[in-house]
């Protein structure tokens, strides 16, 4: 049996045996695409339909998923694959309830919004990381459980689109079509985003904590 | 005169390269006297960098549940045929 993945080893694109293992129905290699991709998914369900209805909605999508496996030649990303049946879940779901879709770019604080002067000069500047960069924090496992609470806390809309764009490298005009959002909000909704992330490392960085 | 606020809100575009050459050649004159703003820009991108790396795996609880469904549902399939 293969080794289970650390938690925050990166997915590896598939390779042609796990491909062919995946289309011939083999349940453990089912088990591996679940177990890499299945929190991003209710990332992206949370930012689309809530948290109470997210989980419901990425099992349906795992379903279908399942039963669509052998027709799936691997020419895009798992990621990528299964995250557009989430998305189409979530939609089917929302106009079953007669519901809009949730994201929106409204009424969005600033979260560097403190660290800055009236006249716009920092008040709060920028501390130095120690480390040469995150990617060596990342390799701490006290640093990336951290990554993933701060992940979890960034509101759900905000988080998709990170999701989208920084972790799946999806056009901005991709996602706006998507989730019927203009450009400009899904540039606002990234820039929170990163900006929540930003603050949170340097947190970390400057007390060791979380 | 472009301020540290206006400069940060616009990190974004200029790690798309989203900006007109005008707006380019402010922020560089920026960057060159403001350290703050040349530091925050060069961690933010190094940030960014690190996303498509992160990956938070699903614990085996929640993966015998995905499975359990599946298997669920393929037998009602089954029943149903």
């Amino acid at each position: 049996m293969a080794a289970k993945p650390s938690r925050n080893e990166v997915p590896q694109p598939l390779t042609a045996d796990e491909l062919a293992a995946l289309r011939a129905g083999e349940s453990a290699a089912f088990a591996s695409l679940v177990r890499d991709h299945h929190r991003a998914l209710l990332a992206v369900a949370r930012g689309m339909v809530g948290a109470n209805d997210a989980e419901e909605i990425v099992q349906c999508a795992w379903v279908k998923a399942y039963r669509s496996i052998a027709s799936f030649e691997g020419r895009a990303q798992p990621r990528t694959w299964l995250t557009t049946i989430v998305m189409n879940e979530a939609r089917m779901y929302l106009r079953k309830q007669a519901r809009e879709p949730r994201v929106h770019a409204e009424n969005l604080d600033d979260p560097m919004g403190e660290r800055f002067r009236a006249g716009g000069g920092w008040r709060a500047p920028p501390s130095t990381w120690s480390h040469d960069g995150p990617e060596e924090l990342l390799m701490q496992a006290q640093f990336g459980d951290c990554l993933h609470r701060i992940l979890e806390a960034i509101p759900a809309q905000q988080r998709l689109v990170l999701e989208l764009r920084d972790m799946q490298g999806r056009s901005l005009d991709t996602i706006g079509r998507e989730l019927g959002l203009s450009a400009v909000n899904v540039r606002v909704l990234l820039h929170r985003a990163r900006q929540r992330l930003y603050q949170a490392i340097e947190r970390f960085e400057a007390t060791g904590q979380c | 005169m472009l301020t540290c606020r206006d400069l940060i809100a616009q990190a974004d575009a200029l790690l798309a390269g989203d900006l007109s050459l005008r707006k380019r050649l402010s922020i560089r004159m920026h960057l060159a006297l403001c350290h703050h703003c040349r530091k925050y820009v060069a961690q933010y991108r190094r940030m960014v960098g690190l996303l498509p790396h992160v990956c938070d795996h699903a614990n085996e609880d929640e993966v015998a549940a995905v499975l359990e469904r599946v298997r669920q549902e393929a037998a009602e399939e089954a029943k149903g045929r």
